[in-house]
């Protein structure tokens, strides 16, 4: 199982319809991990690439 | 439908990167993020149920706005003393929305015309349609008047920075009365700053926005902040809301992780290409385009509306 598989299974069996249903914490986990680690990735990644190379990126959407 | 209900087909997940480098580079082109165009289009192109698409926009934003927050933090702009304040509101306003879209979300369908539509689709796309008019003829009239100015055919007229309704907004002495000496702003009513967290947090949650539209020209405008420490503030402050967005989307199972990580791979680039050329156009050009393009939005989500109500 590759990891695009690994996370389409993380969401499959959350469903809320269901009475007493609570989001599996790996999964909420995910949400906010995930795009928080790939946010400080680039981030840091551009802000290196900016002082090594000592130009100046776009700051692109969101800035 | 919820994101676990949601298949999203592999062959879906390069068109997927794609689009999002496209909505990545028109943001990072015109200096936006581009929520208010990747939630309506997730839908009309690919499908996604508008609550799937308000979740999952919302990881997208919050891997960009980190990305971006990192970066403007070596330039000391932020007043974190005003984005932990504003944070309060903004996060009840995220919330209220998250539970405006839930209750969309299991409200069924109504009949239009004797066709069956759901009520979070017919809402939702009435909703986003109003924001682009909204955000597109504001661009267009203010790139038209600023071409205008610049060939020298059209009279200056001096923007007031202070309204009487933005005056009394900013003196408004209702205690707990808070200064905030990062931005120089000596005392200001606490329920001012929590009211505009507040709003754009709404936003926020209920359609997938970054509400930096709204956000920017309050900070600047009603608080008096001074431009720079505005941005940098702003910046901080979608950074948490897209942060809790994701949070209370993902307890309602809205967030589709594969989308999140297809757009935020595909926004990534896709902005610092855009940003890039920008530098190249620039100007009140590139804000009319801009402007142009929100209403191509609403095109497409009124010929999206108007199938769904011949197929019901």
């Amino acid at each position: 199982m590759n990891f695009i598989q690994w996370l389409q299974q993380l969401g499959t069996d959350a469903d809320p319809s269901t009475p007493g249903f609570q989001a599996r914490a790996l999964y909420v986990l995910m949400c906010l991990a995930m795009p928080v680690f790939i946010g400080l990735l680039v981030g840091f990644g551009l802000r290196t690439i900016e002082r090594l190379f000592g130009v100046e990126l776009g700051r692109g959407g969101h800035g | 439908m919820t994101a676990g209900d949601f298949v999203l087909g592999m062959a879906n997940f390069p068109w997927l990167i794609v689009f999002g480098l496209v909505i990545g580079g028109l943001g990072g082109f015109f200096g936006v993020g581009g929520g208010f165009l990747m939630v309506p289009m997730l839908n009309v192109v690919f499908g996604v149920p508008y609550n799937i698409a308000v979740g999952s926009d919302l990881g997208q934003m919050c891997g960009m706005s980190t990305a971006a927050t990192v970066r403007h933090m070596r330039f000391g702009n932020i007043d974190f003393k005003l984005g932990f304040l504003m944070i309060v509101g903004t996060a009840t306003g995220v919330e209220a929305g998250a539970q405006i879209l839930e209750v969309l979300k299991v409200a069924g369908s109504i009949t239009i015309a004797g066709h069956h539509v759901e009520v979070m689709t017919v809402v939702m796309s009435v909703v986003y349609a109003a924001l682009l008019v909204f955000l597109g003829q504001a661009m267009v009239r203010e790139s038209l008047r600023t071409m205008k100015r610049e060939s020298g055919s059209g009279a200056f007229v001096p923007i007031s920075s202070t309204t009487s309704y933005v005056v009394r907004l900013r003196s408004l002495r209702l205690p707990p009365m808070v200064s905030l000496p990062a931005s120089g702003i000596e005392s200001i009513s606490l329920w001012v700053i929590l009211a505009i967290g507040f709003a754009t947090g709404l936003l926020s949650g209920m359609l997938g926005v970054g509400g930096g539209f709204i956000r920017m020209p309050a900070l600047v405008y009603i608080l008096g902040c001074p431009t720079v420490v505005a941005v940098g503030t702003d910046l901080f402050e979608i950074m948490f809301s897209s942060a809790y967005g994701v949070f209370t989307h993902a307890f309602k199972a809205n967030v589709h992780l594969v989308l999140v990580l297809a757009l935020l791979v595909g926004t990534t680039i896709g902005s610092q290409i855009g940003a890039s050329y920008t530098r190249k156009a620039g100007g009140p050009r590139v804000r009319l385009g801009f402007g142009l393009l929100a209403f191509v939005g609403v095109i497409m989500v009124g010929i999206k509306l108007w199938f769904k109500l011949r197929s019901g």
